[in-house]
């Protein structure tokens, strides 16, 4: 398990090249599915999850720098805009009660799973989530959760 | 599981945003509370946009296509259920205007005048619902709480644009904050169904 915070900012390297490519400045998440789908690694430029070839504590590797592409619908340049950025967002639960607002995230690094959200309430199943919009998450009602919401 | 936070006063909903749950989006904020007489009911809301810039929206929200009420949010499925193809709700939203059940007469099937309606009690969650009035400047009731009870929501219940009408052993249920009226709102219901004797209010209940 990885958190947004320490990632980000991690350096980005080619494996062909062994050169820089730039530096992880976002995650695309897919709610659902619940995955990250991409991540951006320049102003405009971002790489599928799919050509990762790993998420390590010192760098980020792309298999190849031709896997860097810049956005390629409107989802993904409001996402390259800021518009779905995880921190400091509102975590609201399906029956309009908030549940404070997103301190970090949680992924599997191996699949791009999204496991957590770590809120200014506690932590929050992945699983429980259903959208993730410009103005908050929404995350399912369970009552018999430490924040049923 | 019924806890006093649950119950919310319907203008306290104003401001808050509507949200689509599967979007994570904010369309607009409440403006108004719109009021029907029938049946206690909410017609719905009348919208603004939001930020700085917002000003009052086309749209309207019909109460029908509220999918929850929150302490913080009302959320409704998508975008589509604020569209102009409500045009009927819209002219019903103004008519309500003029027959507004806020500052009707309260009075009970024995003639007495409990006060005059200040506010529409919710209880909030997936299936929202109305469950009582505020009332306000009661003589007969005497409240301690600055002139203003809550009164649980009969089950049957006779309204016009003069009168609210409740049964006389309405006054049985009377709780003077709203942290104690989820209770009273349960025992009236029993009363009603069982026909009995109101239960004893346990004096000074959360």
């Amino acid at each position: 398990m990885r958190r947004l915070s320490e990632v980000a900012g991690l350096k980005v390297l080619s494996k062909a090249s062994a050169e820089k490519i730039g530096k992880l400045d976002r995650i695309l998440v897919d709610v659902p599915p619940r995955r990250v789908v991409a991540v951006q690694v320049g102003r405009d430029e971002v790489v599928d999850w799919e050509a990762l070839s790993g998420i390590g504590h010192d760098a980020v590797v792309v298999d190849d720098e031709q896997r860097v592409r810049a956005a390629a619908d409107a989802w993904e340049e409001r996402a390259l805009s800021g518009d779905f950025d995880w921190k400091g967002k509102i975590v609201l639960s399906d029956r309009g009660n908030q549940m404070g607002t997103v301190v970090d995230v949680e992924i599997d690094e191996q699949s791009g799973e999204l496991l957590a959200l770590d809120t200014s309430e506690g932590p929050v199943d992945a699983n429980r989530l259903r959208a993730l919009g410009s103005y908050c998450v929404v995350v399912r009602y369970q009552a018999d959760a430490a924040l049923p919401g | 599981m019924s806890s006093p936070s649950l119950l919310l006063r319907a203008t306290e909903l104003i401001g808050h945003p509507v949200v689509t749950v599967d979007g994570g989006e904010a369309l607009a904020e409440v403006k108004d509370v719109v009021y029907g007489t029938a049946e206690a009911s909410l017609l719905g809301f009348t919208l603004n946009h939001r930020g700085f810039l917002g000003g009052p929206m086309k749209q309207v929200l019909a109460w029908s296509r509220v999918a929850a009420l929150g302490r913080h949010a009302v959320m409704v499925a998508t975008a589509g259920d604020l569209e102009d193809r409500h045009d009927a709700l819209v002219e019903d939203v103004k008519g309500a205007r003029r027959r507004n059940v806020i500052a009707s007469e309260v009075m009970t099937d024995t003639g007495e005048r409990l006060g005059e309606v200040t506010d529409v009690v919710l209880h909030i969650g997936a299936a929202p619902e109305v469950v009582g009035y505020e009332i306000g400047g009661s003589e007969v009731l005497t409240p301690r709480s600055g002139g203003h009870v809550f009164i649980p929501l009969p089950e049957t219940l006779a309204v016009s644009g003069e009168a609210l009408m409740v049964p006389a052993t309405v006054r049985d249920f009377v709780s003077d904050d709203l942290s104690g009226f989820g209770a009273a709102v349960e025992r009236f219901r029993d009363h009603l169904r069982t026909g009995g004797a109101p239960a004893a209010a346990p004096e000074g209940e959360r």
